[in-house]
């Protein structure tokens, strides 16, 4: 007995289920398939129906968290063209990767911007107007006017600040400045603006804050960093990670002991003033305490079900001269897991850990 | 108080008997009831068979308002395993039958479960070829279009 054949519009029904890993190799299934999965309507639509996972963006390959919690991570090859360089730092937009490569060396021109969706194996390099410098900070985005014309900020800490348009592909100055010492770190995109954890001194203690940059206004806003619950005295550790939370909110994770991990989030970001409430807390005896360091890419968590995130650390092994990547599950009153299937490489390949929503938008030409 | 029944009709012309609260969770007959009291509802494209199952399904889901707040009969988690089970038991033919039983009917969370249980079963077959098969899809490419396609997936030389 034969099926009968699935009408388009519950066809479209269908493949918004499906892993979007798995969606790429059904293009060729018949052309009405073929024409959905590359429909603009349909991309965005799916986008916005995807859930944040952990990725591990390098210059050979990328592993992307499963879907499933106790599967292994999926591994994407990356295009030859990248394998020569080393991966500085990377941002993502709308499964979109902004990588800053580095060729080594001392000269300027070897470092190069890529825009890389490794779901529809597309990497194009962004010229820059000016040689991109070591200390550049970038962010990616969108106006609220036009969502697939994706926009880069470069700031040229102290020189200028400046905005790249997929559209018209040309840099134009911005008014918009940012103060050099807050030291924007762990960008992260929201609904097109890009949010960072920076860091401003008062009484000679760093103090943490969200700052932000809307591409629709070109300006840049802080927003407060909610207070710790409970002061712990005794050890105390101090890290600040932040990520997204179910498409359009921000998260945050606090660590102040090794009692305890606090997760936060905020309301809607399009609803306005931005308000932090407590998600749940990690509370057990001997918690990892999250290692730091002066950059902040070999850290990465998404919350992965209710009440549960998925936290990749980035440990060091200098006696076997390897780099590998822990991968905890871990829920309100313990670690449910530490998956041992850490993903291992040599010291020299240099990657990003990151919150990422994988997706099908085009890499523009 | 008795609970009031309606009847629906199969299109073998089987007449089933169903609690309205029950054959309300689909849209269309929610509407129906209201535009046609008292009525037996004709429902010529669907077989007895599906029709069957369809009621077997707004049984399970019916939240019963009788005053007492939240009385659905089974908690959420309960459901949930209820459903999986439910679509695991249908051959795919009936499946896909189901599927657009509930699409019909506007049954949103029976529309749901059953597109959750082909998008599974899509994703697990390993190629275009095997999902043809699976979904009696015809392949109205060219050699040449799939060809292009397996290019458009590749990175460009």
């Amino acid at each position: 007995m034969t099926s009968p054949s699935l009408p388009l519009e519950l066809v479209e029904d269908v493949l918004y289920k499906i892993p979007i890993e798995s969606l790429v190799r059904f293009k060729s299934v018949s052309k009405n398939w073929h024409a959905l999965i590359k429909d603009k309507r349909f991309i965005y639509k799916l986008l916005d129906l995807s859930h944040e996972r952990c990725i591990l963006v390098g210059h050979k390959a990328i592993q992307l968290s499963s879907m499933k919690i106790n599967n292994a991570p999926l591994c994407v090859p990356a295009p030859e063209k990248l394998h020569d360089y080393t991966l500085k730092a990377i941002i993502h937009c709308d499964g979109l990767l902004l990588c800053k490569c580095d060729e080594g060396g001392e000269h300027d021109n070897g470092r190069k911007l890529a825009v890389w969706n490794p779901f529809v194996s597309r990497l194009k390099w962004i010229e820059p107007s000016t040689y991109y410098k070591y200390f550049d900070v970038f962010a990616f985005g969108y106006d609220s006017v036009s969502r697939d014309n994706y926009k880069i900020l470069r700031i040229d800490m102290g020189i200028k600040t400046e905005i790249y348009e997929f559209r018209s592909k040309l840099w134009r100055r911005v008014r918009a400045t940012v103060d050099e010492y807050h030291r924007l770190c762990q960008a992260m995109s929201m609904n097109g603006n890009m949010y960072w954890v920076a860091q401003t001194k008062s009484n000679d203690s760093k103090i943490e804050f969200i700052q932000s940059f809307d591409f629709s206004t070109e300006t840049f806003k802080p927003i407060c960093v909610p207070e710790e619950t409970d002061r712990f005295h005794g050890f105390t550790v101090h890290r600040v990670l932040l990520s997204g939370y179910g498409g359009g909110r921000l998260s945050l994770l606090h660590q102040h002991t090794h009692l305890k991990i606090e997760v936060w989030v905020t309301n809607k970001l399009t609803d306005g003033d931005v308000s932090w409430s407590n998600y749940f807390n990690v509370t057990l005896a001997h918690l990892p305490i999250l290692p730091y360091r002066n950059d902040c890419r070999f850290l990465a968590y998404c919350i992965h079900k209710t009440k549960k995130i998925m936290l990749w650390v980035e440990e060091v092994d200098y006696n076997e001269a390897y780099v590998y990547t822990d991968v905890y599950v871990m829920g309100e009153g313990e670690i449910d897991k530490q998956v041992e299937a850490t993903i291992r490489r040599t010291l020299h390949d240099q990657s990003c850990n990151h919150v990422y929503v994988p997706s099908l938008v085009p890499v523009p030409d | 108080m008795s609970k009031k029944m309606i009847v629906l009709k199969s299109s073998e012309g089987v007449s089933f008997v169903v609690e309205e609260a029950v054959a309300r969770q689909s849209k269309i007959i929610s509407f129906l009831v209201e535009e046609f009291p008292d009525r037996e509802l004709p429902l010529t494209n669907m077989t007895s068979e599906i029709l069957r199952k369809t009621i077997e399904y707004c049984k399970k889901h019916v939240v019963e308002d009788d005053g007492g707040g939240d009385s659905s009969s089974s908690s959420s988690g309960d459901l949930k395993e209820w459903d999986v089970k439910f679509v695991a038991e249908i051959d795919q033919p009936r499946l896909m039958d189901l599927l657009m039983a509930a699409n019909y009917l506007d049954i949103p969370s029976l529309l749901d479960v059953t597109c959750q249980k082909v998008a599974d079963t899509i994703a697990a077959c390993n190629d275009e070829k095997e999902i043809r098969a699976t979904f009696n899809i015809e392949n109205d490419f060219t050699e040449e279009e799939v060809e292009a396609i397996r290019m458009e997936n590749q990175y460009p030389i």
